[in-house]
């Protein structure tokens, strides 16, 4: 009974640890994730300035005023790429989208800082946002199922894409 | 017996009745720090800072834009007398106008403000073309950064090229107007959030060494009363006459 108990507090303790160890995890660099998105032909990045009107968009997508005025992206053909930051719980994650042809092509994780919720970097996850497209109300047109224990980071994840997916409309419409 | 266990009961309920009351107040507010942004809800007053013991850490010196300043200490970022960023961990490097926008350089990162203080771009990692940033300076214009790997400049914030043009003017300290000495003093005052003063309120720390020791005081009082209440109750079920 007791080594029961004991062998239990070391799993928990390795839980804790492992969940501890998680924290400020690099998936990817922004630089590899552009290579995989355009190969080794990455353009120059362009910026799209957001005006009082775009910023109010935004903020209804994001639930809050948008973090910065100007943002980054690559552009080659139909395809732009997008590296976003938003808030799970407490920290921020790292997430690059590639849009193609206004849909979702690609979305991955680059650095995620939360203890927990990491579970939004698994593939399995990830391949829910491919082939996404924002509805009228700019919202997605299709379901992206959550994770329990990391509803937070799967709820960023979708602002992220929704995001993704207006900013790039808009660069077109440059 | 029971006389002198009631008689104490009262008098005892009385006074823990109040740090009873405080305690579920106090924890009642902390159970929702979130939806009352306690944390983001900083407290000033002096004399309560007097009574944490912290004191301000006042900058003489910050860098200069053309109408405007910028202060740092404590992690601390002052912008014309504004919170710019709390919790820096480095100092700027640099501070400059560069066109409409107000540059700051920190070591890891590039940060593009409004004069109004609103974030533009925040440059770091591989959107600069080298890490730790050293120096920040204007060539015309054109931004220059002096890194590790060499002097890179910009006529756009986005895309970095060696710098090999005119001599760059650099950012450095100077000493701040006397005229907005008294703006930085006010930024500056230290500050405590209002989540960590419930917090230390609740669990007595505020009250120095022997606060935590009160509270404790008050629980064990709270268990005995609880005790010496289930035990008046019985007695007096008991003693009830059975009809």
């Amino acid at each position: 009974m007791n080594k029961n108990m004991i062998a239990a507090a070391c799993a928990l303790l390795l839980l804790v640890m492992a969940g501890s160890a998680q924290a400020i995890q690099q998936y990817l660099t922004s630089e590899q994730f552009l290579t995989e998105a355009f190969g080794n032909e990455v353009s120059k990045p362009q910026a799209l300035w957001l005006n009082k009107e775009t910023a109010k968009q935004v903020e209804k997508i994001l639930g809050h005023a948008p973090h910065q005025t100007r943002q980054r992206y690559w552009r080659t053909g139909n395809s732009s790429a997008w590296i976003l930051e938003e808030i799970g719980k407490e920290e921020p994650i790292t997430a690059g989208f590639v849009v193609t042809d206004g849909r979702i092509a690609q979305a991955r994780i680059l650095t995620y800082r939360e203890s927990r919720g990491w579970e939004v970097r698994y593939p399995a996850f990830l391949k829910q946002f491919q082939g996404a497209q924002l509805q009228v109300d700019d919202h997605l047109n299709q379901p992206v199922d959550g994770i329990s224990g990391a509803t937070l980071s799967v709820n960023a994840m979708v602002r992220m894409a929704r995001l993704a997916l207006y900013f790039d409309r808009l660069s077109r419409a440059e | 017996m029971i006389r002198f266990v009631r008689h104490w009961h009262a008098r005892a309920g009385v006074i823990a009745a109040l740090f009873l009351l405080f305690l579920a107040i106090s924890g009642l507010v902390l159970n929702h720090t979130d939806a009352l942004s306690l944390a983001k809800r900083e407290v000033k007053a002096s004399w309560l800072m007097h009574w944490y013991g912290l004191k301000s850490t006042v900058p003489k010196q910050g860098y200069l834009f053309k109408d405007g300043f910028l202060a740092a200490a404590d992690g601390r970022w002052v912008m014309d007398g504004h919170i710019l960023r709390e919790g820096a961990e480095q100092p700027p490097l640099g501070a400059m106008t560069w066109n409409q926008a107000r540059v700051i350089a920190g070591a890891e990162a590039l940060y593009l403000y409004t004069a109004e203080g609103q974030l533009i771009d925040k440059l770091s990692d591989a959107e600069l073309p080298g890490k730790p940033i050293r120096q920040l300076g204007l060539a015309g214009d054109k931004l220059v950064l002096a890194t590790v790997r060499g002097h890179f400049s910009s006529s756009d914030a986005l895309t970095w090229q060696p710098h090999d043009g005119e001599q760059p003017t650099w950012s450095s300290l100077q000493a701040l107007p006397n005229a907005e000495l008294k703006e930085v003093k006010q930024a500056f005052a230290p500050s405590l959030p209002l989540e960590r003063i419930i917090l230390d309120l609740h669990s007595g720390r505020i009250f120095g060494r022997y606060g935590p020791l009160l509270m404790d005081l008050a629980a064990i009082v709270l268990v005995v009363l609880s005790l010496s209440g289930v035990w008046i109750y019985l007695r007096t079920v008991r003693k009830k006459p059975q009809h």
